[in-house]
């Protein structure tokens, strides 16, 4: 069973700790590595990020991959901030995991060390582990842009408004997977996911990717299994992508 | 409180292990109590096993340690359970115990109909209050009202709901929200009841309500009988219960407007220092109680802030409601100062807030769908940070000094509390090994089977009450809690609560200190406790000083917080720890921190310990930084960070 080591585990929270605190900050002599896999999760406020992550994490842990989560919240105008997310990961089963390591950021302002860094941060985490997921609260909220430094992008909606507002939301062209969070106190759901199929799904972006709509509910765990699917069949295409190119 | 009735004398009792409750409970008996209030320790009321994990420091520590249903038995052995009126404070794994109950009554011949008591499961309380909870709610929910429709049709006699605004407002809730939470809660339960086919009045006779006697007077009476008008006048309007014409007391539909009320004497007013004085204060509120026609009363023990409360302190407390009973002379008069002036606008002020607070909440959609958007939680917190302000500006005052001062008696004053403490470290040890006895005399097979069973009946609809009966004679509390959150989760993640009016008041609190560059602090509550009060005015303190919060929630272990503290390299971890053996925890995380190689973080601590304790904690493991409400500064921890963290 792989598991990160005490060692790596403090020099890698230490090390993202230098990161958020000078911004032009790096390690020399710090090669890419290319057999990590970056996973970024968006989505507006309240729309069950932290507890989508909760399940998926579990899901991609059951295949014995390392994860490292980092999860980003914006802090309040006096510098504070409540770190939450963490707490939703929670789980008897994550708790002590060797294999997870979490770690929770504020966003510090606008023009923060964090969005400058947050590439060169992700760089590092991927010499730790074999799975990086980062959640942001993404457009319009944290102005950290993470569609460019991850390899698939997750963008989870709540079925709320219509077809307007499908057509609205800033970052769906660049997402590669949508899952739409099913909750008890939406009624109009299933019309929602079948919008959104339609509206989003079945796209081919520049890459030639098919884009993919799941219907999932985070806190009932469902629809987890085919997201996983989803997010796989991604990091094949990539992979394919990659092949005869190198 | 009825003329010729008085109200029964319920005494805390449950500590140790069984044998040692049944000690007390004799011992009680002799002291001239009529009936027990069991209190289970944490473990037992968050459904684990005494081996758990997270029981350490906390076995038989709050009340008696309940694994088996061995226990139960042992517990009651040479009591006569079918002559006495038994009170049960547990919620969340009410329906696991109140099953070992009547497996035991059934194991010495009593018949189910002759059991007299009452069990509190009131898991919606739990929700805002102390946080005791198993599951996600509705399932929470589901089991409690399924122990309350078989006692309904069952155990005629048993209280099987006990809604408390105790709780709540020993968190420092308003007096009119410590009448409208147990109502919407209430409420709650009637609707569900309603929906499984029983009739009102079926059940609303055995609803039972559970307030606080607080230090104002006039307002304590006047709150008891505004929630009885507020009841009544619940069940006319929600529920259609008419207005008797004739009073047959008998009358099942006019017993259904009663509101039953239990009152214990408030803990929060109980004062460290200076313990002998909390008797005066113990005193009065008992004499409130009476005043406001309590059914059954509960006075603290001058030292119940400490720990269960000692001997002596039993005794005390015993006497001195039997003294206000027969010596006071109120007790002849039911109402006693009813029509005077200043009661009755009083009286009139919190019938009309605590309806308009159950308004709001009937508004939002009943008390399930507020407790989702925190609702109660909110009010409570915001009520809480205003009382905390009040007190610490006591202790400038030159005509409260008495509040908060200590003296030279004070020591010998404990002497024998912490001689019983000291025995009491030993529990943990005797029920672990009662359990390990337990487990290697049973058939395994037998406690896969009746746990498939657990399950199975978990995912359909049916009762529960049958299945569990049949499964405690074999299985354990945290084997039963185990398999239902195998079917159905665990409880959903705690909601968040800051609100812009406690910042301002924290502010004060800091005085105005900011750290200079961005802090981050990790903040947990260990072990089983859910009191949340110390832990949301910590992460508001720390917001206020223009920290970075990382909120790991509830029930910790000294493992995960020392794994979180090092992933988020964080420069403080704030725990606070109300019940068990603090300096046992303290030190654990300290260990698990040096485990990790962050012994550099700084531990800041806070919640409710002895005296001693305390002066281990910073003495023997050099953790400076203490909180102790009531005593400690808080002045002083400030000054501690400018040291560290610069002006």
């Amino acid at each position: 069973m792989k598991k990160i080591t005490w060692t790596q585990r403090n020099s890698l929270a230490q090390g993202l700790s230098l990161y958020q605190k000078y911004k032009h900050f790096t390690i020399p002599a710090l090669e890419e590595t290319n057999s990590c896999w970056v996973i970024g999760v968006t989505g507006i406020a309240a729309a069950g990020k932290s507890t989508l992550i909760n399940p998926l994490i579990k899901t991609l842990r059951k295949k014995v991959f390392t994860v490292a989560a980092l999860l980003i919240d914006p802090s309040s105008e006096d510098g504070s901030a409540l770190l939450a997310d963490r707490n939703e990961l929670r789980d008897p089963k994550l708790d002590l995991d060797d294999g997870l390591f979490v770690r929770s950021f504020a966003t510090r302002g606008v023009k923060s060390a964090l969005t400058v860094a947050l590439p060169k941060m992700i760089g590092f985490t991927k010499h730790f582990v074999d799975i990086v997921i980062v959640e942001t609260a993404g457009a319009g909220q944290t102005d950290v842009e993470i569609e460019n430094c991850v390899d698939t992008l997750v963008q989870v909606l709540a079925p709320l408004g219509g077809a307007l507002t499908l057509e609205k939301s800033g970052q769906n062209e660049k997402a590669h997977i949508f899952a739409v969070n099913e909750r008890e106190s939406f009624t109009n759901t299933k019309q929602f996911f079948a919008l959104a199929e339609i509206k989003l799904g079945c796209k081919t972006d520049a890459n030639g990717w098919t884009k993919k709509v799941f219907l999932v509910n985070a806190l009932e765990k469902k629809g987890i299994a085919e997201l996983v699917e989803g997010l796989w069949a991604h990091k094949e295409f990539l992979e394919n992508k990659k092949g005869p190119s190198t | 409180m009825y003329k010729d009735k008085k109200p029964t004398i319920r005494q805390f009792a449950g500590m140790g292990t069984a044998r040692h409750t049944n000690a007390r409970l004799k011992k009680i008996d002799k002291f001239g109590g009529t009936g027990y209030s069991i209190a289970m320790d944490l473990p037992t009321l968050y459904g684990d096993d005494s081996d758990a994990p997270l029981s350490r420091h906390e076995v038989g520590w709050d009340g008696v340690a309940i694994d088996t249903s061995q226990d139960v038995y042992d517990m009651f052995y040479g009591i006569a359970i079918d002559q006495k009126s038994v009170s049960f404070t547990i919620n969340a794994s009410a329906a696991d115990f109140m099953a070992r109950y009547l497996s035991v009554a059934q194991k010495r011949g009593i018949y189910p109909s002759r059991l007299r008591g009452t069990i509190q499961n009131n898991i919606y309380g739990e929700h805002y209050s102390q946080n005791e909870v198993l599951f996600p709610l509705k399932q929470g929910v589901r089991l409690g009202v399924d122990l309350m429709e078989f006692c309904a049709k069952y155990i005629p006699d048993w209280y099987f709901v006990s809604c408390q605004g105790y709780q709540p407002r020993e968190s420092l809730c308003s007096p009119a929200m410590e009448i409208a939470l147990p109502f919407a809660c209430a409420i709650g339960y009637a609707r569900k009841l309603l929906e499984r086919g029983l009739k009102f009045e079926q059940f609303a006779p055995r609803f039972s309500f559970f307030f606080d006697s607080h230090n104002n007077g006039m307002e304590e009476i006047a709150k008891y009988r505004a929630a009885r008008w507020l009841w009544a006048e619940i069940t006319h309007r929600l529920f259609k219960i008419p207005i008797p014409r004739k009073y047959d007391l008998k009358d099942p539909k006019l017993q259904s407007m009663w509101c039953r009320i239990h009152v214990q004497t408030a803990g929060c007013t109980l004062q460290r220092n200076r313990p002998l004085n909390n008797i005066m204060r113990v005193s009065n509120q008992v004499l409130w109680a009476i005043l406001g026609g309590a059914q059954s009363i509960h006075a603290n023990a001058f030292d119940e802030l400490y720990c269960v409360p000692t001997e002596k302190g039993v005794r005390i407390a015993i006497d001195t409601q039997l003294i206000q009973l027969h010596e006071s002379g109120f007790s002849d008069f039911p109402d006693a100062f009813g029509g005077a002036r200043a009661l009755e606008t009083e009286t009139e002020r919190l019938y009309e807030e605590a309806k308009r607070e159950v308004a709001n909440i009937e508004n939002i959609g009943g008390i399930a769908e507020a407790i989702k958007v925190a609702y109660p939680q909110k009010k409570i917190h915001e009520n809480a940070v205003k009382e905390i302000a009040k007190l610490e500006k006591w202790k400038n005052e030159p005509d409260k000094q008495y509040f908060s001062a200590k003296d030279e008696y004070q020591e010998s004053e404990l002497a024998d509390i912490v001689r019983e403490l000291e025995e009491r470290r030993g529990f943990e040890k005797e029920q672990l090994e009662r359990l390990r006895a337990f487990k290697k005399d049973r058939s395994e097979i037998a406690v896969q089977n009746t746990l498939d069973s657990v399950k199975l009946a978990a995912e359909r609809k049916e009762n529960l009450m049958p299945v569990l009966i049949a499964a405690v004679k074999v299985a354990t509390t945290g084997e039963i809690h185990k398999a239902l959150r195998e079917v159905w989760g665990g409880p959903e993640a705690m909601p968040l609560i800051t609100s812009r009016l406690s910042r301002e008041a924290t502010l004060k609190l800091t005085g105005g200190y900011k750290f200079t560059v961005p802090m981050r602090v990790l903040i947990a509550k260990g072990g089983h406790d859910g009191h949340t009060v110390g832990f949301y005015a910590m992460q508001d303190v720390f917001r206020a000083m223009g920290a970075e919060v990382i909120h790991l929630g509830l029930r910790t272990t000294p493992e995960v917080i020392a794994k979180a503290a090092a992933e988020e390299d964080v420069d403080m971890v704030g725990i606070s720890a109300m019940i068990g053996y603090a300096p046992g925890f303290f030190e654990d995380i300290q260990k698990c921190l040096q485990e990790v190689g962050r012994r550099d973080i700084e531990i800041i601590g806070g919640g409710i310990m002895l005296p001693q304790d305390e002066k281990t904690i910073k003495e023997k493991l050099g953790i400076k930084n203490i909180y102790v409400p009531g005593t400690s500064d808080f002045g002083q921890i400030i000054s501690n960070l400018k040291e560290k963290f610069g002006q």
